[in-house]
Formats: structure tokens, C-alpha cells, sequence
């Protein structure tokens, strides 16, 4: 099964990527190549990660254990799964420290209540003792944030961070992430199905389809001129919070097993556009300009 | 509280207060968790009242009580100006026969071990007296409306996809033809590409068959998209209630405000306000005195921590509870 198949972007300094693409898409595999944490029996079969042109997948164990977390560090989806319930958050954002800086006694414990303080957590002094339980779903989120950023990395790859939130608790993280971003100078991917965040939070935009990029551009040029009929019919898909409109435009069938993938493009069986050509061979990445690419036949 | 002549469900003052207990042996109440605290709404016949808010708002204790899964503590339900609690058995059963539910995960609603027309039939098989041959034809009917094959009424629910599993669980809604249907978050489980097709569906089902919807979600481009009517609930009180397309483009309620503000729309030049509501939602064991959003809302003052405000009318179909005039 290839769960992602030939994906290449590139990411700059203080700038956000957003992946965005339906379940099963490969996104969060590609973010897991990244750090190279894929498990077996899923291997990474081609390609390159470089950061600051070093290739990451040349790297070896001992050397990629000090870029994960200081270099590089993730953010994942449900603070529930990824916090230990039997420490204390102190603790767990501790260990980060710890391991990457070499700090301990009270040190530490000063560097755990300063990052507990820079993603806003209310008396961090007296909420470092409390444990996972004890608190709620977006200050959970915080220090799963707190822990990502503790050796302050270069890059910060977010996925979903906010889909188990709600809504105006997501506002306040996402709010938290950027301000972060602009202190740290973070490089961020930003994995997320949710088109209003792209909207609010990315720089630039890949949207991903059947373990591939369809198309990629600098985010308003994605809302205004999307050309893959992937990104028109997500686009047209969403109920509009202004005016009224009856029907809802759909995309027909089901995103399809990464076990057979159509020959071809993989969205041809949905397109609303397919031609002959698409049933039989992949199309080609496309330049439409320096920031945009496209793999649809209808764009050659 | 709208017009009375066509209401098919009404909520008076509902209120569900859940015993909390200490003690092990000897189980002591130690206090009361207000799930749904004086909730009034009403649903016109062939129309959707959509209620929104957080999770721990109430919304589903508020489904559970309309679906007779929860007995409440106090107030009322009319089905057809009738109050439920006054119905006799058989009516009881009638009652049940014409409130359907589609709950939120497709995952977790159909039972695994049962094949698609057992899921389907089963509301029959208990409200309705009729043989097995006009089960099947029934079935096979409900299959057809939903848009799947009559021919997978033999296959299990996970031989079918997500959103297919959505479609099995409408379809069991429909099987005993009823006049309300509760969805509960019915899309948010699934993926972005096929959100639209269900709601396309509902819609379209709703106008073929005149069914009338009480949808509960906390996506507000969903809600609004449903609704004619929409109640904004915050901690077991509604905050804000009435027309749908009013209440979006005129919201009274600071939380109403700041929910709107909060929904992302997908478009990066849509104006956007900006009010990021500060920490979180109270417990609803411990409410804040007066007005439960107090606490949160930048235009609170002394009042709001003493006296809970009431709903009242601000315009024709719309009502907000809050001490001052904010929206407009």
C-alpha cells in the first residue's frame, strides 16, 4: 500500500504550510516521514527530508533522537492519547528539557513554569503539579504545546491540533499558535480537513488527494483560483455562513482504498471533468506559476 | 413562543438535574448537575430547529429528554399540542414510533454483529405489528430513499463506508415513518467530501416526506445551513433564539457573537470580528451565579453576577437573554 506517493513541498522560516486532505490521505504519514517515525512494517521507500539542506533520512538514529523535539517537534490531534495520564504535566513538559538541555533541579523547574507561561496557562507555578485529568481539553492541548515547544524548534508540525476542541476554544488556540509563531519564528505545518482554519492560519497550502499533492499555492491564490477539480468541488462543498443557498454542490462516490487506486488520476472516478486521458495515466505536476502547481490534465 | 399554529414539538421549561452521590455504602446526594435547566423551544412542522453550543452545554440531555430516554426533572413536552407525560401507553408507543434519532458516529450506532435489514427493520419490529414480508419490502424501500442498493440488506455495517454507515443510520430513522427526526451531530463524523451529500440528502428528504428536524450541532455554517430556526445553548440555558438567517446576521448575545466570530468561514477576506471569547466553559455542577456567561463576556457589569436575565423579544422572531442591548 503506498500511503503517500511522490509528495515534495518545501517550507520556509516564519512560514505556515497547511496539508490539507480527507482521512486516509497521507498526511499524517507524511508529517510522521518527516521525523522518521513511521513503524514497521511501513517503511519509506524514496525521497528526502532536508532541513537546512541536511537529509534528514541519511541521519542516523542516535543523531535523528536530537533533532525530533529540539529541531523539530509535532503536535498531534487528541491531548488525551498523547499526555501520560500518571505524570504530571510538569513532569511530561520536564522530560522534553531535560533530555534536550541537559537542566535539572530547580533550573528545570523554572524552564517548565517559563514555557508553561508562554503558551498562557493560567498560575503555571501551581498548574505544573496537576495532572492530565485535572484539567480541560484546551489546556491539555497547552501543554502538549508546551512540551512541543520547550527546546524551541525550528519547525512545529501541527496535526489537527484542534479537531478535539471546541469551537471557541479552538479560536483561542489558534490565536496562541500564531502569536507563538511570530516570538519564535517558527516554521509550521499545519495538518488539517478544516478549510475556514487553512483560511485563518496558512501561508501556503498543499491539498492532498489519495496519498498525493493535487494541487499547491499560496493560500489566497488556492481560495480565489483553485484548479484542480479536487479543490473547486472541496471548496464549493461548504455550507456558507453568509446568504442562503439550497443545495449544497457534492462530490459524488467515496474517496477511494489506497489498496487499488484507479489507474490514472486517483479523483477521475469523482471528477465532474474527467476525460479519457485521466482514466489511464497520472497527470503531471504542473507550474502554473512560481507558487502554483497543479496535477490535473486539464491544466497542460 | 413563535407562532402557534403549525408547532409539531414543543419544550416548556425543561429542566434535567442529574444527583451527584458521595459515599460508597450509604449513597449521600452531595449536589446536582443542572444538564439542561429551563429550556423552552418549539419546531414548526416540516421545519429544522437547530440548537447549537459547546460540548457540556446540554444540547444532547435536551435530545435525550424529547427521545424518552431521560425522564425529566421538571417541565414539559407537546407533541401535537399533546403533553407526553399525560399519554397513555399506546400512545406512548405512537409517540416513540414518530420521534426517530441519527446519532453522530455511524461507527458506534449500528450494532457490528447485525446485518443491514436487522438494523433497519428493528424500530418496526417493535412498534409495528406487521409480517415479516412487508419488513423486507420496507427495508428495501428506506434503502432506495437513503441512496444505497436494495441488494445490501444481506451485507454487515462494515462492509460500507462512513458515510454509507451515516446513510444505514438515516434510513432506521425512516423505517417506521415518522414525523420528527433528532440528528445529533449527524456530520461530523465524516469527511469533508461527503458532509455535503448528507445534507443534500436530509434536505431532500425532508421536503419529499414533510419530515421536521431538531438538529444538534456545534458547526454554526452547518446549523444555519439546516435551520429556519436556531437556540444558542450555553450551560443548560438557550441565550439566543429564533430565525436562523436573523440571528446570524443580527446576534444579541455576546456568546452568540463570539461563537459566530469563531466559526471559521473558508474564505480569507471574509470580514471577521475578532471576539475571541476568553477561558472556558463553566461546569454545569457549579454554575456562576446570574448570568452564566458573566464570567466570560467583555460587557459584563455588576448586574450580570447577581440577576439572571430572562429571554426577551428583540425582534419579531428572535430572542435573546442578556441584561443590555448589544447586537443589532
Amino acid at each position: 500500500m503506498k500511503a503517500v506517493d511522490g509528495v515534495s513541498f518545501l517550507l520556509r522560516e516564519d512560514e505556515t504550510l497547511g496539508l490539507v486532505g480527507e482521512s486516509g490521505c497521507g498526511k499524517t504519514v507524511t508529517c510522521l516521514s518527516i521525523l522518521r517515525l513511521i513503524s514497521r512494517p511501513g517503511r519509506i521507500v524514496g525521497g528526502n527530508v532536508l532541513l537546512d539542506g541536511e537529509d534528514l533520512l541519511k541521519k542516523s538514529e542516535r543523531e535523528m533522537a536530537h533533532i525530533r523535539g529540539r529541531r523539530i517537534a509535532m503536535i498531534l490531534q487528541d491531548p488525551m492519547t498523547s499526555l501520560n495520564p500518571v505524570f504530571t504535566v510538569g513532569n511530561q513538559v520536564a522530560e522534553a528539557i531535560g533530555i534536550h538541555q541537559r537542566v535539572r533541579g530547580h533550573h528545570l523547574w523554572e524552564k517548565t513554569v517559563e514555557i508553561l507561561r508562554l503558551v498562557r496557562i493560567p498560575s503555571p507555578e501551581k498548574r505544573i503539579s496537576d495532572y492530565p485529568h485535572q484539567m480541560s481539553g484546551g489546556m491539555r492541548q497547552r501543554v502538549v504545546g508546551a512540551a512541543a515547544l520547550s527546546c524551541r524548534p525550528e519547525v512545529l508540525i501541527a496535526d489537527e491540533p484542534t479537531t478535539s476542541l471546541d469551537v471557541t476554544i479552538q479560536a483561542q488556540y489558534l490565536n496562541l499558535l500564531k502569536e507563538v509563531q511570530n516570538q519564535l519564528h517558527l516554521a509550521m505545518i499545519f495538518i488539517t480537513h478544516d478549510l475556514g482554519i487553512v483560511a485563518k492560519m496558512c501561508d501556503r497550502v498543499a491539498v492532498m488527494y489519495a496519498g498525493k499533492i493535487v494541487e499547491s499555492a499560496q493560500m489566497r491564490e488556492l481560495f480565489h483560483n483553485p484548479l484542480h477539480p479536487y479543490t473547486v468541488a472541496l471548496l464549493k462543498s461548504l455550507p456558507k455562513l453568509e446568504g442562503r443557498q439550497k443545495w449544497l454542490t457534492t462530490i459524488e462516490g467515496q474517496p477511494p482504498s489506497l489498496l487499488n487506486l484507479p489507474p490514472g488520476c486517483s479523483f477521475a472516478p469523482r471528477c465532474s471533468q474527467v476525460e479519457d486521458r485521466c482514466l489511464e495515466e497520472y497527470p503531471p505536476s504542473m507550474i502554473v506559476d512560481e507558487n502554483h502547481t497543479v496535477s490535473c490534465w486539464r491544466a497542460v | 413562543m413563535l407562532s402557534t399554529a403549525n408547532i409539531l414539538l414543543e419544550a416548556r421549561n425543561l429542566r434535567k438535574h442529574f444527583p451527584i452521590t458521595k459515599g460508597f455504602i450509604r449513597q449521600k446526594k452531595a449536589g446536582w448537575i443542572r444538564a439542561v435547566d429551563g429550556v423552552s423551544f418549539s419546531i414548526n412542522r416540516g421545519e429544522t430547529f437547530g440548537l447549537v453550543g459547546e460540548s457540556g452545554c446540554g444540547k444532547t440531555t435536551t435530545a435525550k429528554l424529547v427521545l424518552l430516554l431521560e425522564q425529566p426533572t421538571s417541565g414539559s413536552i407537546l407533541f401535537g399540542g399533546e403533553d407526553i407525560s399525560a399519554l397513555s401507553e399506546t400512545m406512548l408507543k405512537q409517540y416513540s414510533r414518530s420521534v426517530q434519532a441519527v446519532f453522530q458516529d455511524p461507527y458506534g450506532s449500528l450494532d457490528p454483529r447485525m446485518k443491514v435489514a436487522n438494523i433497519i427493520s428493528e424500530p418496526l419490529v417493535v412498534t409495528h405489528a406487521i409480517t415479516r414480508k412487508a419488513i423486507i419490502e420496507r427495508v428495501k424501500e428506506v434503502l432506495l430513499e437513503v441512496g444505497l442498493d436494495p441488494k445490501s440488506i444481506n451485507r454487515f455495517p462494515h462492509q460500507f463506508s462512513g458515510g454509507q454507515r451515516q446513510r444505514i443510520a438515516v434510513a432506521r430513522a425512516l423505517a417506521s415513518e415518522p414525523e420528527v427526526i433528532i440528528l445529533d451531530e449527524p456530520v461530523s463524523a465524516l469527511d469533508v467530501s461527503i458532509r455535503a451529500q448528507l445534507m443534500n440528502l436530509l434536505k431532500d428528504l425532508q421536503e419529499r416526506l414533510g419530515l421536521t428536524y431538531f438538529l444538534i450541532a456545534h458547526n454554526l455554517a452547518v446549523v444555519k445551513h439546516m435551520s429556519n430556526c436556531i437556540g444558542v445553548m450555553y450551560v443548560g440555558h438557550i441565550v439566543e433564539y429564533g430565525d436562523a438567517d436573523e440571528i446570524h446576521q443580527h446576534p444579541c448575545h455576546p456568546y452568540t457573537a463570539g461563537l459566530l466570530s469563531a466559526a471559521l468561514p473558508a474564505d480569507p477576506d471574509a470580514p471577521n470580528a475578532e471576539i475571541i471569547l476568553s477561558g472556558e466553559v463553566p461546569s454545569p455542577i457549579n454554575p456562576p451565579p446570574g448570568c452564566r456567561f458573566h464570567p466570560r463576556c467583555s460587557h459584563a457589569k455588576g448586574i450580570c453576577s447577581e440577576a439572571g436575565p430572562i429571554l426577551r423579544k428583540v425582534a419579531a422572531n428572535h430572542f435573546v437573554a442578556c441584561h443590555f442591548d448589544l447586537g443589532g
